[in-house]
């Protein structure tokens, strides 16, 4: 198992490749410039071709085609990226009509799931022991659509589910949603931890969500 | 010695401060809070008596565990039962460190608190049970499987007319049974020693300077003028050097508390910390590595170097500057006073509603928001101060587009900080008040909306983030621009990036706010705009590098850290451009990968330019050059183990270890959660933490080293441009003559003088037409 | 010029405590700062402490906690301490020698105390857009008690908005006693219309008293005396103020026998617009007969409108320690103004005093409509 889904192993590994080339790019530049335009020694002016003089504002040094190439092409870059990163806007904040839906209410320092009528097989609620503490266990079948309707009775806490790399407030007062299909690949079970700061025992605040095929 | 006594003015300043003083009875810190509610057990009755004796009877001399004992509570003396007819007798309040208390079964007298205390019943007017007719009372308390306890209690001795008042007495009785625990040391303790320790260092410290400022004719005598000609001074120079030594003060402390919170999180399931010390930690750290060391350090140089850099003999309200300045202390002590109860701020930097005004969170964070408040007051002042400086006492010839850059980005610092602040201001009085009278701003049940203080924390929160990464740009366009010897490249690009960040920075802060409920639309169009950001900073890193173009760069440290920053900032940038896209946030938010953003910008960006920046005016500053062996060996340190602290926090980000969390969970058999290596990373991770702390006191010893025995500073060594070095080494007061100011001259023929379209219009607009404030 | 501090050369300083001679440049050194900083820290440790909240297991109990007054009491007195220091060093200024003027453009001889008091106002701006930024979101977000009620939906115990004009500007439960007393105005509108007409006039005052200050043809005395009565009638207005709101608060005018009041105005807090009115009891009537509801035409609800009070005393509170600062700075001017310090030549400072004190009456200018008529 790998924590993130699908879709953010697909950002990320676009990301990281335009972030190396970059990093290339100015990597290359900074240690070809420091040391090809260094003083002999690295101490002692010798070039001194802007002349500073104190209370003397210095000659302009400036190149308005270069400003301009390294202010369009990363907006073009920017531009691409942003347009990239809307398609699974869609995937993200879909609302299936036929998902099942489950109820999630946080409180300090506990998940509580509330399968309503469905089926043992699609959505049951069970408990396990993670590191010498009760936790509850939701056991959920793979390929299967699920609504999450969130909220929470007292602070503002947010489950995270490891495997498929999706989180979101529960914030009390207001229901928020997470919508979800686990894949067969994602069969198996994972920790899902609180990622909202919450008291005392957040860092204890688990449970376990179980994908069976 | 006392010179200063002699007039009656010192005197009746002396006279409030012990005023102060007597009246402050509450500054002492109690078991559980600085609140002062369980202080007598209820939140009523004033004073401790001697009179009153406490009584605990029926605990064994050899304790069995989980053995169920009854415990007889009773009291004699005080006002009690004066008044055969009184409303009430007495009351008591008992705390007990391990096992628990319950009541007799159908004794109605006494119940049992929500943290396991027992008190009486019948607080408050209830008519529950009779418990505050009494004067002794029964309960049970079952022994610990293990170990032995210790016992708090407090009893009340009440004169009956039914009205909590100073007329009725209480007193404490501690007691403790069976073994007890070789005391480990908390990291509490340790925290609380190393921060007396620095304190007495200091104190030492400020000796010493006195000392060394005049060996030879060394007297006591003129210590206390010495001292308060600091305590008092309004000079820009030495406010800022008490910024500087305030910031660079908190930044040991708050690198303190991340060094002990790191031992915790070392190994999974560590508990060097209980969790309520966890929490509190990294709230401080947050706290205290933002707004008293960053803030202050960047205060500090803004202070020293703007009013040199632009050519003025000062700044334009020194007694201003000089409060703005002393608030900061000032406030620092309230955010502190609830950790040394136990009961600091828990809340996280970002102070979340509703958790910060739940009964939950801990009683030191109303100080926390009370000391915020401070703060923001701070700021503003400090903002009005700088603007007015820039937009009024720029040297003849000066104009906008003639500024430094430092002096640039400070401008655009201060602007972004005061028009985002009294957001922040607003929501923390609302919060203050949340904890105190009882408003309802962020109280759920009445209809309050957590998201309101999101937004109007964001709001300033991340426009903050831009205010201290800003100054460290203009450091760095000064130190490569000087060590290359070449003018900045295109100067006028890296003034508007800087107005374009400013700008941007405002309409940004929706993407920390990706998973909290927020409507979509709001999302996808800060998504869009955070997007943007990376277009003006990629213009300043680019213009950086190509600064260097044809230059004849001199290695010294500054150019060091600033070349350092080169590679750590561009990082941090990088690793923020992962958050805009809102598919890719949902994994990342809130775990470490965050943390490991943040600090290459914070630390990588903010903390070596500030490093940069004192390498490069420390001789200005000082007179005396810092030692380059040692500043050398501080950057090769520094920036390895920094980089060793911060890169693997991306992984485990990744890997979605979230932060803020007092452990972490490894994959077991039955659950899938970190990767085993995981623990490892961590491990190293701390290690390097250390070396990275290590490395900074190799610039501590430098600059106290260097200040005694540096080789005199030129007025310019190091060959820049900007007014600050016309100047001595160090500067004289007024730093420049006011009778007669520098003029900028120019390199290239330049057209000064005309004030432009709005410049005329402001002109228009702000002197009366009579002419009667022209010169 | 003193300008050069050295060790050991104390007695040439400008003393710390003031007053100045602003001959020698802006004040040096000066105990003010760090006075007013700790003081101001310790009111606020002083505030956190005399009130206080314990909980109760399932609600908060409030408790001011007289003991620790003194805290409070030394805060403020430290802070006002520090003031008078600052003033005191002021007192001597006279405009003349040393009033700091711009020599940047695009502000160039133009008074740096000037764009101070303006970057000042900026962001005092923001102060009151974040006041209502709150105001907005929770009026905008609550549903209204009376709208509810309308709509039939409104039961014991629902959250809902009822807006502070429902007290004032409609007079409440009291409504109809009020307006048979009253035809032509609401009752407790009064006293917010009155503040508003002060507010506007000592507006007009503070211009009056720039005026005469400018005034060449006027004699000294003459003068002295004309600044310092139209700075004093501006401290009073703003005094009224302030009295006003406090009466419209807390203790409300009653005129006439209590049955056929001749004019009826209970304050806010009695007629439960509190900031803990969880259980506010909201009651119509359907059928008014002879100032009093008919016989089962009243409908009474237990309904929770803390956020809406919250919001209004936060609100306006904020507003009236804004006034509140205006008149500590007055009563400096005052007497400043009857012993001579404002002269043609020095009359700037109440200029920039009037331009705050526009601000103020600006912000009242927004903050009546938005909380008591609508």
């Amino acid at each position: 198992m790998e924590a993130g889904g699908e879709i953010f192993h697909d950002l990320f590994d676009l990301w990281n490749f335009w972030a190396v080339i970059v990093m290339i790019i100015v990597c290359v530049w900074l240690f070809h410039h420091s040391l090809r335009y260094r003083s002999s020694d690295g101490k002692t002016i010798e070039n001194d071709s802007d002349h500073f003089t104190p209370g003397v504002f210095p000659k302009e040094n400036d190149d308005l085609r270069m400003e301009l190439a390294w202010t369009i092409v990363p907006f073009i870059l920017i531009v691409y990226l942003t347009f990239v990163a809307w398609g699974p806007l869609d995937e993200v904040w879909s609302a299936d009509e036929n998902a099942h839906e489950i109820g999630v209410t946080a409180s300090q320092w506990n998940w509580n799931f509330d399968c309503g009528d469905l089926d043992a097989d699609i959505c049951e609620v069970s408990n396990i022991d993670v590191e010498g503490q009760t936790r509850p266990l939701l056991r959920l079948k793979a390929g299967e659509s699920y609504m999450f309707n969130m909220t929470s009775v007292d602070v503002t806490h947010a489950p995270f589910f490891l495997d498929w790399g999706i989180k979101e407030d529960t914030v009390p007062g207001l229901i928020t949603r997470l919508h979800y299909t686990p894949s067969v690949d994602e069969i198996g079970s994972s920790l899902l931890m609180c990622t909202e700061y919450c008291g005392k025992d957040h860092g204890y605040m688990t449970a376990v969500v179980e994908v069976h095929a | 010695m006392f010179s200063t006594l002699k007039k009656p003015q010192n005197i009746g300043i002396i006279a409030i401060l012990l005023l102060a003083v007597v009246m402050a009875p509450s500054v002492t810190s109690y078991p559980h809070g600085a609140s002062g509610v369980q202080d007598s057990g209820c939140a009523c009755h004033g004073s401790q008596a001697d009179g009153v004796t406490p009584v605990l009877d029926g605990l064994p001399n050899e304790l069995t565990p989980s053995m169920t004992y009854t415990l007889n509570i009773s009291f004699t003396g005080g006002p009690s039962g004066e008044d055969p007819n009184a409303a009430a007798l007495g009351g008591f309040h008992l705390w007990v460190s391990e096992g628990s208390l319950s009541p007799i079964d159908g004794d109605d007298k006494v119940k049992i608190n929500p943290d396991g205390s027992a008190t009486h019943n019948g607080i408050d007017g209830e008519d529950v049970g009779t418990g505050n007719d009494q004067t002794s009372w029964q309960v049970e308390w079952t022994a610990p499987a293990e170990g032995g306890a210790k016992f708090t209690l407090h009893v009340n001795s009440v004169n009956g007319d039914g009205i909590a008042s100073d007329l009725d007495d209480w007193n404490r009785l501690n007691a403790e049974v069976g073994p007890q625990p070789v005391e480990q040391a908390s990291g509490l303790t340790v925290f609380a020693s190393s921060i007396l320790l620095m304190i007495t260092i200091v104190g030492g410290c400020v000796v010493w300077v006195f000392y060394r400022e005049n060996p030879d004719s060394f007297s006591w005598d003129y210590f206390v003028p010495w001292l308060s000609d600091w305590l008092t001074t309004t000079d820009h120079k030495k406010v800022g050097t008490l910024y500087f030594l305030s910031g660079f003060f908190f930044l040991g402390v708050g690198g303190l508390f991340a060094l002990i919170f790191r031992i915790q999180l070392a190994t999974p399931g560590n508990d060097f910390l209980t969790q309520d010390e966890y929490n509190q930690f990294f709230t401080m750290h947050g706290t205290t590595m933002i707004f008293l060391a960053a803030m202050p350090m960047i205060a500090g140089f803004a202070n020293w170097i703007v009013p040199l850099q632009i050519g003025a003999h000062d700044l334009a309200l020194p007694r201003m500057n000089a409060l703005a300045f002393w608030l900061n202390p000032a406030a620092a002590l309230l955010i502190f006073t609830g950790i040394f109860s136990g009961q600091g701020a828990d809340v996280g930097w970002t102070g979340y509603a509703p958790y910060i005004v739940s009964h939950t969170a801990h009683s030191g964070a109303t100080l926390w928001v009370a000391g915020q408040i401070l703060l923001v007051a701070s700021s503003t002042i400090a903002g009005i101060n700088f603007m007015t400086t820039f937009c009024t006492m720029r040297a003849p010839g000066m104009g906008w587009m003639q500024m430094p850059l430092f002096s640039w980005s400070i401008l655009v610092a201060t602007l972004m900080l005061f028009i985002s602040i009294p957001a922040f201001g607003i929501g923390l009085i609302q919060v203050l008040l949340d904890r105190t009278i009882g408003t309802v701003f962020y109280e759920v049940a009445a209809g309050g909306d957590p998201l309101l203080w999101s937004h109007l924390f964001w709001y300033f929160g991340h426009p903050e983030v831009y205010v201290v990464v800003l100054p460290a740009f203009g450091v760095i366009s000064e130190v490569l621009s000087t060590s290359a010897r070449r003018t900045v490249f295109g100067y006028k690009s890296m003034v508007f990036a800087l107005a374009g960040i400013g700008v941007l920075g405002f309409i940004v802060y929706g993407h920390h706010m990706f998973t909290s409920g927020m409507s979509p639309v709001l999302r996808f169009v800060t998504m869009l705009t955070t997007m943007l950001v990376a277009v003006p900073t990629g213009i300043k890193i680019f213009n950086w590098l190509q600064t260097m173009h044809g230059g004849s760069l001199v290695y010294r440290t500054h150019t060091l850290w600033a070349l350092g920053f080169l590679v750590t900032f561009t990082l941090g940038g990088i690793s923020g451009m992962y958050f805009p896209a809102v598919a890719m946030d949902l994994h990342l938010h809130e775990t470490y990968f965050v943390v490991a953003h943040f600090h290459y910008v914070f630390v990588g960006g903010i903390i070596f330019g500030l490093y940069s920046g004192i390498y490069y005016w420390y001789p200005k500053a000082t007179g005396r050059m810092l030692n380059e062996k040692l500043g050398v060996m501080h950057f090769m340190v520094g920036f390895i183990s920094y980089n060793l602290v911060f890169w693997p926090m991306h992984r485990l980000g990744i890997q979605g270890m979230p932060r803020r969390q007092h452990t972490y969970f490894i994959t077991t058999d039955q659950y899938f959660a970190l990767p085993a290596e995981a623990a490892d990373w961590n491990m190293m991770i701390t290690i390097a933490a250390f070396f990275f702390a290590a490395s900074n006191l190799i610039l501590v010893y430098n600059i106290v080293v260097s200040a005694l025995r540096g080789q005199k500073a030129p007025n310019d060594p190091w060959g820049g441009w900007s007014m600050e070095w016309l100047t001595t080494s160090p500067p004289p007061t007024p730093s420049h003559d006011p009778h007669n100011l520098p003029v900028l001259q120019f390199e290239e023929e330049h057209d000064d003088g005309d004030p432009g379209l709005f410049g005329r219009w402001i002109q228009w607009m702000m002197i009366a037409e009579d002419g009667g404030e022209e010169e | 010029m003193s300008y050069d501090s050295h060790h050991g050369d104390h007695h040439d300083h400008p003393s710390p405590f003031g007053p100045h001679d602003w001959s020698h440049g802006a004040p040096h050194n000066s105990w003010a700062p760090i006075m007013m900083a700790f003081g101001s820290s310790i009111f606020l440790l002083g505030f956190t402490k005399v009130f206080t909240q314990t909980w109760e297991g399932d609600a908060w109990s409030y408790a001011i906690n007289s003991a620790q007054f003194g805290l409070l009491i030394a805060g403020l007195a430290i802070f006002t301490a520090g003031l008078y220091v600052f003033w005191r060093q002021d007192w001597s200024f006279d405009g003349i020698e040393f009033e700091p003027k711009s020599v940047g453009t695009p502000f160039r001889g133009i008074d740096i105390r000037k764009v101070a008091i303006w970057m000042f106002l900026m962001s005092e701006m923001m102060v009151f857009s974040s006041l209502f930024s709150t105001y907005l979101r929770y009026r905008t977000g609550i549903d209204n008690c009376e709208a509810l009620h309308a709509a039939g939906t409104l039961t014991d115990g629902t959250v809902c908005w009822l807006p502070a004009s429902y007290f004032i500007a409609e007079g409440g439960w009291h409504q109809e006693t009020a307006h048979a007393a009253l035809k032509f105005m609401p009752d407790t509108l009064i006293p917010g219309a009155i503040n508003t007409f002060a507010l506007i006039v000592s507006s007009y005052t503070i211009v009056l008293a720039l005026k005469t200050a400018k005034d060449r043809s006027l004699s000294d005395s003459e003068r002295n005396r004309k600044v310092g009565k139209y700075l004093l009638t501006t401290l009073l207005l703003a005094t009224l103020f302030l009295i006003f709101k406090l009466v419209e608060w807390f203790v409300g005018f009653e005129l006439g026998d209590h049955d056929h009041p001749l004019f009826y105005s209970p304050s806010l807090l009695a007629d439960g617009f509190t900031i803990h009115a969880s259980d506010y009891t909201y009651q119509v009537c359907n059928e008014w007969h002879d100032h009093h509801c008919a016989e089962g035409q009243l409908e009474t609800y237990t309904i929770d409108i803390r956020m809406a009070a919250s919001t209004f005393y936060v609100t306006t509170g904020t507003h009236g320690v804004h006034v509140f600062g205006g008149m500590v700075a007055l009563v400096y001017m005052v007497i400043k103004a009857y012993r001579g310090g404002y002269t043609p030549d020095n009359a700037v400072s109440i200029e920039y005093f009037g331009l705050y004190w526009h601000f103020v009456d600006l912000v009242w200018v927004l903050v009546f409509p938005a909380f008591y008529l609508y």
